[in-house]
């Protein structure tokens, strides 16, 4: 038996439509949707200063998990490490990642202690928590939040992409792969901590997807596409279908053994 | 008319016209102070925790507080203030003793290294024996604390060798020291990390010898990568919190601040351009009846910072101006991070156009 996935997200998310679009249908696939939440429609509301759901996204989520073997999958937010880590500081820093101490250190960068900077990184990322929240009450028992991608190795891929997209930065380079590849993790762990807190599922990067050092593979990555440094392509996007394609199925599955 | 020398002194000399009869908030024991501190001096800090009053008053009244150990701009407020970023000139906690001011200088040039030098905790976090509250929680890892010790033993240096003034504040002669080095702790082993080990961990009392020896070879040594710093001592008006000898926790905070008081005079009085400010006088003078403690008995209340730093300001700094009041903190915001934000938004919008 088939299923279906809402999937709602930012940026992230279009990985995964371009590798829906490539994708064959059939009566026997899953009935797979993804949104991108900063559509103009579906730009966040505000109650008391914060963020909430936007009310049209919240029916059009509500209408999509309506069947009963509809899951629900966000990639809401999921750049804050990139924002924070992916160009090279004007006063450069670097930390020692306790999950992986084997990374150099960007010498001549200035040391922040690990908590501090998993505090901050933590303070800007609480933002989206919110959201993700919201959609879990949604569909709760049937959520699913996805990790975002890891990032590349390839440092070329970060100055082209700062080249392409500021003026005002002169001169700014790309921070050197292995920090971005800690601030990542560290983001991991934030989101991670707070999906099992709220009784989220916390959907890890496709293993196929990662090379021995943790960074993105070069096949999930379109060097020619300028946003390449922080986003995969549509072969990292099908990975991720995959991966949605076996939640549906086990929540399918699930359904089932229930029902008995 | 009967003359003697005390006919000719001035009103300071006699308590009655310089205490009794003076109002507690007007109290001014400030006498003949040579140092004058411009709002263009570099101005560190170091000591008991009373010295970070000096800090927060210099800085919001227009002076320039030298921090050598800023926490990065990625930092909120907040989150610099939890990890002890601007406390004091560079993150090294509370320096209690002068023993312990003297060996962090030592330590900053190399000069001397502890063989307790760091502390595994059971919960797997490591605690820098010699700033063991510096780091929330404690250090993720050896090489964590290692590491940041380096880049704060730099900044120890840096401000020994740029400071134009050196403020130090004498807490304590209380402490405990390693039997094997004779490496003092700022706090006993157990206490905030660590573990107490009779074989290892001696109690020890600095005598008046000791303190005055100890201040006048860190003075020295400031002076040998900054001969012309200016120092100023102070002696924290805190009582101790409790007290490792036999005596009455009184007692022994009498004998303390004693010894201290004792031994910044001796400082002044060996070296040039070492000078004392009576911050301890003026919180501890009778005629406030101790209203400048609070309700514990121990900690001082705001009023009596501002009566010192008033003086302070007025005799020192010479400002002209009453003591700002503590401004609240400046909200930080890293530019270079609002940018990143801009261009991530720019690029999620174009990552719309791309995938619809």
């Amino acid at each position: 038996m088939t299923g279906s996935a809402y999937v709602v997200g930012n940026s992230h998310v279009g990985a995964i439509q371009r590798a829906l679009k490539a994708r064959p249908t059939s009566p026997q696939t899953n009935a797979i949707e993804a949104i991108n939440r900063r559509h103009e429609r579906f730009m966040p509301e505000f109650e008391n200063g914060k963020k909430k759901l936007n009310r049209a996204l919240e029916q059009q989520i509500s209408h999509a998990v309506r069947p009963r073997n509809a899951i629900l999958v966000s990639c809401v937010g999921g750049n804050q490490h990139n924002i924070l880590g992916l160009a090279r500081h004007e006063k450069p820093f670097d930390f020692i990642s306790p999950e992986r101490p084997d990374l150099p250190i960007d010498k001549g960068a200035r040391l922040i202690p690990y908590t501090a900077l998993r505090d901050i990184l933590t303070a800007r990322t609480k933002k989206e928590f919110r959201i993700i929240q919201m959609m879990h009450d949604l569909a709760p028992g049937r959520f699913y939040h996805l990790e975002s991608p890891p990032p590349s190795a390839l440092d070329d891929l970060g100055a082209a992409y700062i080249a392409n997209w500021t003026e005002n930065f002169g001169g700014t380079t790309a921070a050197p792969a292995f920090l971005r590849l800690k601030v990542w993790r560290l983001h991991s762990h934030i989101v991670r901590d707070f999906c099992e807190s709220s009784g989220i599922t916390f959907v890890p990067a496709p293993a196929e997807a990662i090379d021995a050092n943790g960074y993105r593979v070069d096949a999930a990555t379109d060097v020619d596409e300028p946003s390449a440094v922080t986003h995969a392509n549509a072969w990292y996007g099908e990975l991720v279908l995959k991966q949605i394609d076996a939640l549906i199925a086990e929540h399918v599955k699930n359904r089932e053994s229930v029902a008995g | 008319m009967k003359t003697h020398p005390y006919t000719s002194l001035p009103d300071r000399a006699f308590w009655r016209r310089a205490v009794s009869n003076v109002a507690p908030g007007a109290l001014d024991p400030i006498e003949g102070i040579k140092l004058r501190i411009t709002r263009e001096d570099k101005v560190a800090t170091a000591g008991s925790c009373f010295a970070q009053h000096i800090a927060r008053y210099l800085s919001n009244s227009g002076f320039t507080y030298y921090v050598s150990e800023q926490a990065h701009p990625l930092l909120s407020e907040e989150i610099a203030k939890a990890h002890n970023y601007g406390m004091f000139t560079a993150r090294y906690g509370n320096l209690y003793t002068t023993r312990q001011f003297l060996q962090l200088i030592r330590r900053a040039y190399g000069e001397f290294t502890p063989r307790e030098d760091v502390w595994r905790e059971a919960d797997g976090r490591f605690v820098d024996p010699f700033r063991p509250n510096i780091q929330p929680g404690g250090f993720q890892s050896e090489g964590e604390l290692r590491g940041d010790r380096e880049q704060h033993l730099a900044a120890v240096r840096d401000a020994c060798e740029k400071a134009d003034v050196f403020i130090f504040t004498l807490g304590l002669t209380e402490a405990w020291v390693s039997r094997e080095d004779g490496a003092v702790f700022p706090l006993c082993p157990g206490v905030s990390g660590g573990a107490f080990d009779p074989e290892r961990h001696a109690f020890h009392n600095f005598s008046v010898e000791e303190v005055a020896a100890d201040l006048l070879e860190a003075i020295d040594a400031l002076r040998k990568v900054n001969p012309d710093v200016r120092v100023l001592l102070t002696v924290s008006p805190v009582p101790l919190v409790a007290t490792a000898t036999d005596v009455h926790v009184v007692t022994a905070t009498t004998y303390s601040k004693a010894v201290l008081r004792v031994a910044a005079q001796k400082a002044v009085e060996s070296r040039p351009d070492v000078f004392y400010f009576p911050s301890y006088e003026i919180i501890t003078a009778p005629s406030t009846r101790g209203a400048y403690f609070a309700e514990d008995a121990r900690e001082v209340t705001g009023e009596g910072v501002a009566h010192v730093m008033g003086l302070f300001l007025r005799h020192v700094a010479q400002s002209g101006d009453a003591p700002a009041p503590v401004a609240p903190a400046k909200p930080r915001e890293d530019a270079f991070s609002k940018k990143m934000g801009e261009l991530a938004q720019v690029l999620c919008d174009e990552e719309m156009l791309d995938a619809t």
